[in-house]
């Protein structure tokens, strides 16, 4: 959790607390028809819940299974969304198989009904028991917005000195893309995983996915993946018995150190796989090209946290996979995420945040590297700021970074890549490797692979277990 | 903290089909019936409201037969008390499980039951189709996770020591509807062997994460989860791996055997009926320590001191404490009870 408070603390204004909130559990009632959803799921990613379970018109269960389902689902929220008239039966079907399962429940979860508005309106009064609802269709964007407006007021409580974090991201990549490049925020806490893209026109994409990190949520990022997810990040053999356990005690331990280095790997890897799925689930949502690649790139989180921001780089690099160069900036402290939580706040009381954070943003605003993914060809060379570099072999599968700071021109003489960016720490990492990226899974061959990427950035590889 | 012994409240979710459930105030005993209900299958909808010409909001007043009711085929469902009366029938035997809010009624075969069993001596405080609440007084040891189905049963020490594996060797039939005591670790091993011994459930410090991935299912989280199926019932103490015991935690299990006990697994505790007085409320379980790799969690013993920002193998800088085993980072360090 952030706090943000006030150098000389002003009496009855509480410090901002900047927390993901309390966990939402949302069910969706939908149609059959297959494209309702990616929008669906767009709407779940926007507002930070949980998407615990999705019933479809055409599901073959009987009432009685479809409310036990609903019933053991023990959602807070349910999306109804009637996209057509000829639905509506089918949708009342559910509603009342909703009405069976939950509603003796206490509290009985809240209904929001969308879509065509007779439809909708049938659905309230099939909802009789319920407290329903109706917003706008979430298959635009601004039903988007009223769904993940509602869904934070869930979430936010009753606290009112309460910043969401997905809030402060969504701001912090606003103020991040003002002037004139979009800005994509890779969040990776210990319960969420946030990919926000902001326009600067101030248009946002959002996927917040919760319960997914490196955290409490490191047990669900593994059931979510797989073990073998988050072992193929670690450069080194390790058993699935040991990494299970591992990952279940850091999930049961809030706040917990990585004092190892084999602790730091595994927090390195449910990072990595945590942005990894956070994609996946954007994929689904058909927003995932949105979210992969923008000019500019700020990690937040655990992986700016990392010691060696080398670490941070190849979560975000590794994680994305995007095809497109871009600046990479990482918040070590949080600082950046705090301006965002202020921001949000400054923003709810009606006011245009940028005047009073800009400055402290640019400040912090420092670039790691550059990053610029290339598909080489035989004779390509490489140029960086007009000068040809010879140091590495720019061969398919390359990984390596070249010492530069400041403004950079690359161009890769051969291809049509020429890109302009900022180097920093890192200077200029070149990305060969391909997209997708893959790595074997033999470790006697995804060992030496992992090794190899890390020494391209000057990360030693400490013995683990 | 550790055992505590007070008042608590313990929520007992029903599945769908309640047909018994005890009313508020009544006295409840740990192990007993407290819900009964069925299991129903595909129901077969019945138009009411349409059939009879009326409309749906009269139905409240013209069913004969209350939703959660037992019917048999020809059940008059509703009529109207016109002179030429229109009624709705049952078509099948089973029970009616729901009535639509335009009116129609839903009557499912029934294909088996179902019974929840209070997890505390008390009262009944809430009771309704959803759940069954009892508030109570008991000794309390919380832990890390549970799984399984609650379990109930006279509490029995299976080894010897805190920082003892229970082996599966000291696990057999004698044990059978037990809550069986281990030490700083159960193997699947034990605990599947236990299961088939009928011993009600066990307890102890940790459990291996991968063994009960064998034993509960590839979707089993560190969060555990309740059952109502016929599955072995596990409390994990502290963590996950290997979790010796503090003897201010062990020592009452001595002074316990014997007594009646439960475990709850959706709050992940262990009750004891024993009275108040069984065991010095004053001893404090001390803290516990996450293992730097994450493999285990240990407590915390012996003199301790910080030691200021300390950097770690990891080449994290972070608060330190000393201990006899080495620096831990200060968060790794959590009271016994801390919430997790």
């Amino acid at each position: 959790m952030v706090t943000v408070s006030a150098a000389e603390p002003v009496d009855g204004d509480p410090p901002i607390q900047v927390t993901f909130g309390g966990v939402l559990r949302v069910a969706v009632l939908a149609g059959a028809e297959p494209s309702v959803e990616p929008a669906l799921r767009r709407a779940v990613l926007a507002s930070g819940a949980e998407l615990v379970i999705a019933l479809r018109t055409n599901d073959a269960r009987s009432l009685v299974e479809r409310a036990a389902a609903l019933r053991e689902a023990r959602p807070d929220l349910v999306l109804a969304l009637v996209a057509d008239r000829r639905e509506a039966d089918g949708l009342v079907d559910l509603v009342e198989a909703l009405r069976l399962g939950c509603a003796d429940r206490t509290p009985a979860p809240r209904v929001v009904v969308a879509g065509e508005p007779r439809a909708a309106l049938r659905l309230k009064a099939a909802a009789v028991g319920l407290a329903v609802e109706i917003l706008p269709d979430p298959r635009r964007p601004d039903g988007i917005n009223a769904f993940a407006h509602r869904a934070r007021d869930f979430r936010r409580g009753t606290g009112r000195n309460v910043v969401l974090r997905d809030e402060a991201l969504e701001e912090l990549a606003r103020l991040a893309a003002a002037h004139g490049n979009d800005a994509l925020i890779v969040d990776v806490s210990g319960g969420s995983t946030s990919l926000v893209r902001a326009r600067a026109d101030g248009v946002v994409i959002a996927a917040h996915v919760a319960p997914l990190g490196s955290g409490i949520a490191a047990d669900r990022t593994v059931r979510r993946g797989g073990l073998d997810g988050v072992r193929r990040w670690i450069p080194w053999a390790i058993d699935a018995p040991t990494l299970l356990e591992r990952v279940f005690n850091r999930a049961r331990w809030p706040d917990a150190v990585a004092a190892d280095v084999s602790a730091l790997a595994l927090e390195i890897g449910l990072a990595h796989e945590s942005v990894s799925q956070a994609l996946a689930e954007a994929a689904s949502a058909g927003i995932a090209e949105l979210l992969r690649d923008a000019p500019l790139t700020i990690v937040t989180g655990v992986p700016a946290s990392f010691t060696r921001s080398a670490h941070t780089a190849l979560v975000a690099i590794d994680g994305l996979a995007s095809p497109r160069p871009t600046t990479l900036f990482r918040d070590p402290g949080d600082a950046l995420v705090a301006l965002g939580a202020i921001a949000a706040r400054i923003r709810a009381e009606g006011a245009d945040p940028a005047a009073a954070v800009t400055d402290e943003l640019v400040r912090r605003l420092v670039p790691l590297a550059f990053v610029v993914p290339v598909t080489p060809g035989r004779r390509s060379k490489l140029r960086i700021n007009g000068a040809v570099r010879n140091e590495e072999d720019l061969l398919p599968g390359a990984f390596f970074s070249l010492p530069e700071r400041g403004d950079v021109d690359v161009e890769v003489m051969g291809t049509p890549i020429r890109a302009h960016g900022a180097a920093g720490e890192l200077g200029v990492i070149i990305d060969a490797r391909g997209r997708p990226l893959s790595l074997p899974p033999r470790d006697s061959e995804r060992i030496p692979t992992l090794v190899r990427w890390f020494a391209a950035l000057d990360l030693p590889i400490a013995s683990g277990s | 903290m550790g055992w505590r012994y007070g008042r608590w409240v313990i929520e007992h979710p029903l599945p769908l089909g309640a047909s018994s459930r005890p009313a508020i105030g009544a006295a409840v005993r740990a192990g007993e019936a407290l819900a009964t209900g069925t299991l129903l299958g595909s129901p077969v909808r019945v138009e009411g409201a349409r059939k009879l010409g009326v409309d749906h909001d009269d139905m409240d007043r013209l069913a004969r037969v209350r939703v959660g009711t037992d019917v048999v085929r020809g059940t008059v469902l509703a009529r109207t008390g016109r002179r030429f009366a229109r009624a709705v029938t049952a078509p099948v035997g089973g029970r009616l499980v729901h009535r639509s809010y335009e009116g129609d009624f839903y009557i499912a075969p029934v294909t088996g039951t179902w019974t929840v069993r209070a997890a505390m001596d008390g009262t009944v405080v809430r009771s309704d189709d959803a759940a069954v609440t009892v508030e109570g007084s008991a000794w309390g040891l919380g832990g890390v996770a549970a799984y399984g189905p609650d379990a109930f049963g006279e509490l029995t020490l299976g080894v010897d020591a805190p920082m003892d594996e229970l082996l599966p060797g000291r696990v057999d039939v004698r044990a059978h509807d037990k809550i069986l005591v281990g030490g700083a670790r159960v193997a699947a091993e034990a605990l599947t062997r236990a299961h088939a011994c009928g011993v009600a459930g066990l307890v102890a410090g940790a459990a291996p994460a991968g063994g009960l991935r064998v034993v509960y299912g590839d979707d089993v989280t560190a969060s555990g989860g309740a059952s109502l199926d016929d599955r072995p019932t596990i409390l994990c103490l502290v963590g996950f791996g290997s979790g010796p015991l503090p003897n201010e935690v062990f020592l009452p299990f001595v002074a316990f055997n014997g007594h009646r006990a439960a475990i709850h697994v959706a709050s992940a505790r262990l009750f004891v009926f024993a009275p108040a007085v069984s065991i010095d409320a004053t001893l404090d379980a001390p803290a516990l320590v996450l293992a730097g790799d994450f493999g285990g969690v240990r407590p915390l013993e012996g003199e301790t001191s910080l030691t200021g920002v300390t950097r770690f193998a990891s080449d994290v800088f972070c608060e330190g404490l000393a201990t006899k085993d080495g620096v831990v980072p200060v968060p790794n360090v959590l009271a016994f009870d801390a919430p997790r």
